[in-house]
C-alpha cells in the first residue's frame, strides 16, 4: 500500500515536472534553444500572479486568465528583440544569454519583491481530497496532473494538426528552406516562445500554489524540465509527460527507498534511459 | 620554406613574436609577484590564476572539441573532496595529493566520457550537467566527509604546506600561477600537435574529417579526459584557498561553469587568447561592482546579453578580426613578397575557421 | 578606503599595472584618530536573503551611534564598518572574508546567519589570525561543523547564539501537553542545520527518548524535495501527533500542504527555521495558524541595548516605521553584534594587537538586546549561548503574532499565552 502511494504521489508529481518541461520541450523541438532562464521565468509568472491575486482579490486559478496573455506576450516579446539574434547553428550564444536573463530576473525579484518566500492562496483546495481505496489523493495534485495532460494534448494537437505546428515543424526541419518558403521564421520562433510561456504561467501558478516561492528557487527544477523532455525525445510532447511521470515515479520509489536518495534516483533513470536510448524514448524528429 | 621568392609561409608574425616576448616578461613579473605584492593582491590574483585555467580548459573542451559541457563543476568538485580526504584520512601532504588527484581526475572522467560521449549537442550539456548533479547528491551522501554539512580543511594540514604564512601564501600563490601556465602550455601544445589538427578538423565538419580516417570519437576521449584531470586538479587548488567544501559550493553550476563559460564567451571562444580577455573583464567587473549586490550580478547578466548579441565571437574575436593579432598563432599564413598582391586577408589559412 | 581605491586602479589597468609594480604601494591614509575596522558579512542576496533582510537598518544605525568614534584607554577610535554580501554562497562567504581581511585589512571581522555564512568567515578568520565574532547559527554546526574540539577550541573565532540541547529543551516543554501521544516525526534536511538536528549522539533522538517521546525519523532528506510523501506515510504509520524538524520555507510548504491532501493530521507541529518569518506564515494562510517555533529573540523579551538603552519592543517598533515590514527575529542579533564590538574596543588592552583583541573578546560578559554574552561560560570555548524560548503562531484581532507560550529555559522572558493544538 505505502508503494503504491509513492508510485500514486510520484506519478503526480510527474504532472508538475511535465508542466515545467512542457514549455522547455516547444521551443527545443522549434527552435533547439537552451532556455536556461526557463525557471526563473516560471518564478516570474508566479510572482506576476501573486501580484494579479492581490491587486484584483481573485483566485489564483482564475488570475490565469490576466497571466497567461501577459506571459505569452513577454515571450513574443523577448524572443522578437533578444533572443531571435542569438540563434544559428551554436548552442552556446542563446546558453550565454539566457543565463544572463535568468540572473537578471532573479536579481530584479529580489530588488522588487525582496527575498520572502511567497506563497499564493488557493483556500480550501490546497487540502482538499479524494479518497479511492484507502488512498488519499488531493484535488490540487489530482488538478495539476490533469491541467498537464490538457496543455500536453492541445501542444500535441497545435504541433501536429495546425497550418502554425506545419510551419512550427518546417522551421525545426530546416530554416532556411522553411524562409524560402515564405515562413517568416523570426514570428514563428517568437510564437512558439509565447506558447512556452502560456505554458509557464500555468505551471507558475500551480508551483506557487503547492507551495512557498521565492526568487532562487527557480533555477533548482530547471534540470528536472529539461530531464524529462530529453527522456520524452525531440519533438513529442507525449513524450515529456512520459519523462515527467517516468522522473516524479523515480524519485518517489527512491525516497521510499531512503530519503537522501529521492532526487538522486530521478538522476540515475536519466542517466540510465539515455545509456540506453541517447535520443530519449520517444523521439520524433532528429537533434 | 625554400620555395619561390614570391610568398613566404609562416606561423608567427613579428607582432606574435613580440606579444610572446611581452607575454614572458610578465609571467616573470608574475613568478616574482611575491616579493613586491601585498597579500590581498596575492590571493586574488591566485583566484584570477585559478579562473582562467578553468577557462581554459573549458574553451579547449567547447572551443575546439565541440564538446560544450555544463558539467565541468563535477571535476572541480572531485578535486576539492579528493584533496580533503587525502590530506585529513589519508594524512597525504597536500602537495603530494595534487599529484594523486590530477591522476585520478583524469581516471574518473574515462567512465564519464564514455557515457556522456553517446550525446550529441544539448543533450550532451544536459547530460554532464545531471552528472554533475548525481556528484553533489551523492558526495552529500557521504557523512564522513561531512555530508550535505561540509567539511573544514583543519588548518594544521594549511600548515603543512609551509610554516610561515607568507610562505603559505606564496606556495599557494605559485601554484595558482603554474597550473595556470601548466594549462595554457598544454593546450597550446596540444593544438599544435597531430591530434590537436584533427580536433580543429572535427570541429569545423565532422563528416569531413571521419572520412580522412580520424578517430573522432578517441580524439575527443583523449581531450575529455585530459582537461578532467586538468579540471580535477585545479578544483583542488581552489579549495585549498577555500578552506572549507560543501556539496553545494564544491559542485556549484554558478560558479565554476556558467561563471567560467560567461569568461569563455565574452572573451572569445575557440580562441586561446580569448579566456584570458575574458577573465580580465570578468574580474574587473567584479571587483568594481560586487559590492553593490544585486545590481552587480544584474550587470552581469546585462554584459552577457549585449556582448552576445553585438560581438557574438566575443571581444578577441573582434580583436582578431580587425587587426588580424595573434598572440599563440596555431595556424599558417601565407605572406607575399613585396610586390605581389597585398592580398593576405583573403589568402590567410587560418586553423581557426 | 585609499589602499582600496588603489586596488581598484589596479584592476582597472591590470596589464599596465603588472609593468610597473609600484602604483601597488600601500598608502594607508593616517587620520587624526586612529580608525577601527569592522567587516561584516551576510547572505544579503540569494536564498538566505530574509535573514539578512534587517541588516541595512541596523547598520545604518549603529554608524549613527559609532559616528563620536569608540573610546579605548582614553583614545577615541573611528569607526569603520565594511558590508559585504555573501550571496547565500558558502564559496563567495569565503571569498569576501578573505578580502575583508587581507585587502581592506579588518580589525574584527564579523558574520551572520547560518553555517553557511559563519563558518566559512570564521575559518579565513582563523588562518589569518583576525578576531571574528560571528552568531545567528546554533552552535554546534558553527563548532562542530568546523571540526572544532571542546579540548582546544579556536583562537581567533567566537561565536555567540543558542544550541541544539536548547532548542531540543524548549521543544519538549512544548510538547508536554495534555492529549497528545509522545510520538514525534522529525523532518531533517541533509544540510549543516539538519544534519546537526538529527545527529544520533548530538541531535535530537537522545534527549527525545529519555524524556519518553519516540521519534520516527525516516532519514536525510535533499533540499528543496518536491514530494514528502515518504515522509507522511511513515509518521501516519508511526501514529505521529507531533512533527518537528528544521527545514527552508518551500520544504515545509510542500509538506505542509501534501499533509493536508494526505489526510495527516498532527496536533503539534513545530518546525525550526521555516517558521521565523513572519511573511512565510503570513503566506501559509489559514494553515499557518498554530504552527509553533523556536524564538530567539522578540519585542517582548525584557532586554534593552548596551550602547542605546534601546528596548527590544523599541528596536521592533523603529524598524517597522523606518521599513514598513514587521519585526524578524534576526534584528536583536544583529544589533547585538555591534553591542559586543563596542563593549570589546572599551575593555582592549591594545587596539593594535590583534591578540589583545582576542583577549578583550574572551574576557567579554555583558548584557545585550538578545541576553548575556560571556564566553567564559560557555558549553565550549569560543561559545556562549543566549536565552532561547518557543512559542506558536496565533491569530489575535485577524493580524498573525508569534506568542511566547513556553519559558522553562529562560523564565526571565515572560509568556505570552496558551499553546493551542492544531486539531
Amino acid at each position: 500500500m505505502d508503494w503504491l502511494n509513492a508510485i500514486v504521489q510520484g506519478t503526480l508529481l510527474g504532472g508538475l515536472y511535465a508542466l515545467f518541461a512542457a514549455g522547455l520541450s516547444i521551443i527545443f523541438g522549434v527552435m533547439r534553444l537552451v532556455n536556461i532562464a526557463h525557471g526563473d521565468l516560471i518564478v516570474l509568472a508566479a510572482y506576476l500572479g501573486l501580484t494579479i491575486t492581490m491587486l484584483l482579490g481573485i483566485h489564483p486559478l482564475v488570475a490565469l486568465l490576466v497571466l497567461v496573455p501577459v506571459m505569452a506576450l513577454i515571450g513574443y516579446g523577448l524572443q522578437r528583440l533578444i533572443l531571435n539574434r542569438t540563434l544559428g547553428e551554436d548552442i552556446l550564444p542563446p546558453l550565454l544569454v539566457t543565463f544572463g536573463l535568468s540572473v537578471i530576473i532573479q536579481n530584479a525579484l529580489l530588488e522588487v519583491y525582496t527575498a520572502d518566500p511567497q506563497k499564493l492562496q488557493a483556500g480550501a483546495l490546497e487540502i482538499a481530497s479524494l479518497n479511492i481505496g484507502g488512498l488519499a489523493i488531493g484535488y490540487l495534485p489530482l488538478l495539476m496532473f490533469v491541467t498537464a495532460v490538457i496543455v500536453i494534448a492541445g501542444l500535441q494537437f497545435i504541433f501536429y494538426r495546425t497550418a502554425l505546428g506545419r510551419a512550427f515543424r518546417a522551421v525545426s526541419d530546416n530554416q532556411d528552406i522553411a524562409q524560402l518558403m515564405g515562413l517568416n521564421r523570426r514570428h514563428i520562433f517568437a510564437v512558439a516562445m509565447a506558447l512556452s510561456l502560456a505554458v509557464v504561467a500555468i505551471a507558475a501558478i500551480f508551483l506557487g500554489t503547492r507551495t512557498s516561492f521565492d526568487p532562487a528557487v527557480g533555477g533548482g527544477r530547471l534540470i528536472f524540465g529539461f530531464e524529462a523532455v530529453i527522456i520524452g525525445g525531440l519533438g513529442n510532447l507525449w513524450g515529456t509527460l512520459a519523462g515527467g511521470i517516468i522522473l516524479g515515479v523515480a524519485q518517489a520509489i527512491g525516497a521510499q527507498l531512503h530519503p537522501g536518495w529521492q532526487i538522486l534516483a530521478g538522476h540515475i533513470v536519466f542517466l540510465a534511459i539515455l545509456a540506453v536510448r541517447p535520443r530519449g524514448l520517444f523521439p520524433r524528429m532528429d537533434g | 620554406m625554400t620555395g619561390p621568392a614570391s610568398h613566404q609561409i609562416e606561423r608567427s608574425t613579428l607582432a606574435t613574436r613580440l606579444g610572446l616576448l611581452a607575454g614572458a616578461a610578465v609571467l616573470l613579473a608574475l613568478a616574482l609577484a611575491p616579493a613586491y605584492l601585498g597579500r590581498a593582491d596575492l590571493r586574488l590574483l591566485g583566484e584570477i590564476f585559478l579562473y582562467l585555467s578553468l577557462a581554459s580548459l573549458w574553451n579547449l573542451l567547447a572551443g575546439y572539441a565541440g564538446l560544450v559541457s555544463v558539467g565541468q563543476q563535477a571535476f572541480v568538485g572531485i578535486g576539492g573532496y579528493l584533496l580533503f580526504a587525502l590530506t585529513i584520512f589519508g594524512g597525504v601532504h597536500p602537495l603530494i595529493a595534487l599529484l594523486i588527484i590530477f591522476v585520478a581526475g583524469g581516471l574518473v572522467s574515462m567512465p564519464i566520457a564514455a557515457l556522456i560521449f553517446r550525446l550529441r549537442g544539448a543533450y550532451f550539456a544536459i547530460g554532464t550537467w545531471v552528472v554533475a548533479e548525481v556528484c553533489r547528491l551523492g558526495f552529500a551522501q557521504l557523512g564522513a566527509l561531512g555530508g550535505g554539512s561540509g567539511i573544514s580543511l583543519p588548518v594544521k594540514v594549511v600548515k603543512s604546506i609551509a610554516s610561515s604564512r607568507a610562505g603559505r601564501e606564496a606556495a599557494s600563490y605559485w601554484l595558482a600561477l603554474g597550473v595556470a601556465v601548466l594549462v595554457i602550455a598544454i593546450a597550446w601544445l596540444f593544438l599544435r600537435s597531430r591530434r590537436g589538427l584533427a580536433l580543429t578538423a572535427i570541429r569545423d565538419n565532422e563528416l569531413a574529417a571521419a572520412s580522412l580516417g580520424i578517430d573522432i570519437w578517441r580524439t575527443k576521449f583523449v581531450v575529455y579526459s585530459m582537461v578532467g584531470a586538468l579540471t580535477t586538479l585545479v578544483g583542488a587548488l581552489i579549495f585549498l584557498q577555500k578552506l572549507r567544501i560543501s556539496p553545494d559550493a564544491a559542485f556549484s553550476v554558478n560558479d565554476w561553469t556558467a561563471f567560467v563559460i560567461f569568461i569563455v564567451v565574452i572573451g572569445g571562444i575557440g580562441t586561446l587568447e580569448g579566456p584570458i580577455i575574458g577573465t580580465i573583464v570578468f574580474f574587473l567587473l567584479r571587483e568594481t561592482l560586487a559590492d553593490l549586490g544585486t545590481i552587480y550580478l544584474i550587470v552581469l547578466g546585462i554584459v552577457a546579453t549585449i556582448v552576445m548579441l553585438f560581438a557574438p565571437k566575443g571581444l578577441w574575436g573582434a580583436i582578431k578580426h580587425f587587426t588580424g593579432f595573434q598572440l599563440f598563432p596555431l595556424g599558417y599564413r601565407v605572406r607575399l613578397a613585396k610586390g605581389g598582391k597585398q592580398d593576405s586577408a583573403s589568402m590567410k589559412r587560418d586553423a581557426e575557421g | 578606503m585609499t589602499h582600496r581605491s588603489n586596488r581598484r586602479q589596479f584592476m582597472a589597468a591590470t596589464g599596465a599595472v603588472l609593468a610597473s609594480p609600484a602604483i601597488m604601494g600601500f598608502s594607508r591614509a593616517y587620520a587624526k584618530n586612529p580608525t577601527l575596522k569592522l567587516g561584516y558579512v551576510s547572505p544579503a542576496t540569494g536564498p538566505l536573503a530574509g535573514f539578512a533582510e534587517a541588516d541595512s537598518y541596523i547598520v545604518d544605525g549603529i554608524k549613527k551611534v559609532f559616528r563620536g568614534g569608540l573610546m579605548n584607554n582614553g583614545k577615541s577610535w573611528d569607526v569603520e564598518i565594511v558590508v559585504r554580501d555573501s550571496q547565500s554562497n558558502p564559496n563567495r562567504a569565503a571569498e569576501v572574508a578573505s578580502q575583508l581581511i587581507l585587502e581592506d585589512e579588518v580589525d574584527i571581522l564579523l558574520g551572520a546567519a547560518t553555517p553557511d555564512t559563519t563558518n566559512p568567515v570564521a575559518d579565513q578568520a582563523e588562518l589569518n589570525e583576525v578576531p571574528c565574532i560571528t552568531t545567528d547559527c546554533p552552535w554546534q554546526p558553527y563548532f562542530f561543523g568546523r571540526g572544532g574540539n571542546p579540548a582546544e577550541g579556536f583562537q581567533h573565532t567566537f561565536h555567540f547564539f543558542w544550541g541544539l540541547e536548547d532548542v531540543i529543551a524548549n521543544f519538549l516543554s512544548l510538547w508536554n501537553h495534555d492529549g497528545v501521544a509522545k510520538n514525534v516525526g522529525g523532518l531533517f534536511p541533509n544540510d549543516a542545520d539538519g544534519n546537526a538536528w538529527g545527529d544520533a549522539e548530538l541531535g535530537f533522538p537522545k534527549p527525545l527518548a529519555g524524556a519518553g517521546f519516540s521519534l520516527t525519523d525516516p532519514g536525510r532528506y535533499q533540499p528543496l524535495t518536491d514530494d514528502f510523501s515518504s515522509y507522511i506515510t511513515a509518521f501516519k504509520n508511526a501514529g505521529a501527533e507531533i512533527v518537528t524538524g528544521v527545514m527552508i520555507p518551500p520544504d515545509f510548504g510542500t509538506f505542509w500542504s501534501q499533509s493536508g491532501q494526505q489526510g495527516f493530521k498532527p496536533k503539534i507541529v513545530t518546525i525550526g527555521k521555516a517558521l521565523l518569518f513572519p511573511s512565510t506564515v503570513a503566506g501559509l494562510g489559514d494553515r499557518g495558524v498554530g504552527l509553533s517555533s523556536e524564538i530567539w529573540w522578540s519585542p517582548n523579551h525584557p532586554f534593552s541595548s548596551s550602547l542605546t538603552g534601546t528596548s527590544a519592543r523599541a528596536l521592533a517598533d523603529g524598524y517597522t516605521s523606518a521599513t514598513g515590514r514587521p519585526w524578524t527575529q534576526p534584528l536583536g542579533f544583529r544589533h547585538a553584534l555591534f553591542e559586543v564590538v563596542a563593549d570589546v574596543v572599551g575593555r582592549a588592552a591594545d587596539m593594535e594587537d590583534p591578540a589583545a583583541i582576542v583577549a578583550a573578546i574572551e574576557g567579554t560578559s555583558m548584557k545585550t538586546i538578545v541576553g548575556t554574552v560571556d564566553w567564559s561560560k560557555g558549553p565550549v570555548k569560543n561559545v556562549s549561548k543566549t536565552p532561547l524560548v518557543a512559542g506558536q503562531w496565533q491569530k489575535s484581532g485577524g493580524a498573525l503574532d508569534l506568542v511566547i507560550t513556553s519559558n522553562d529555559h529562560a523564565p526571565e522572558i515572560p509568556v505570552g499565552g496558551e499553546l493551542a493544538l492544531l486539531s
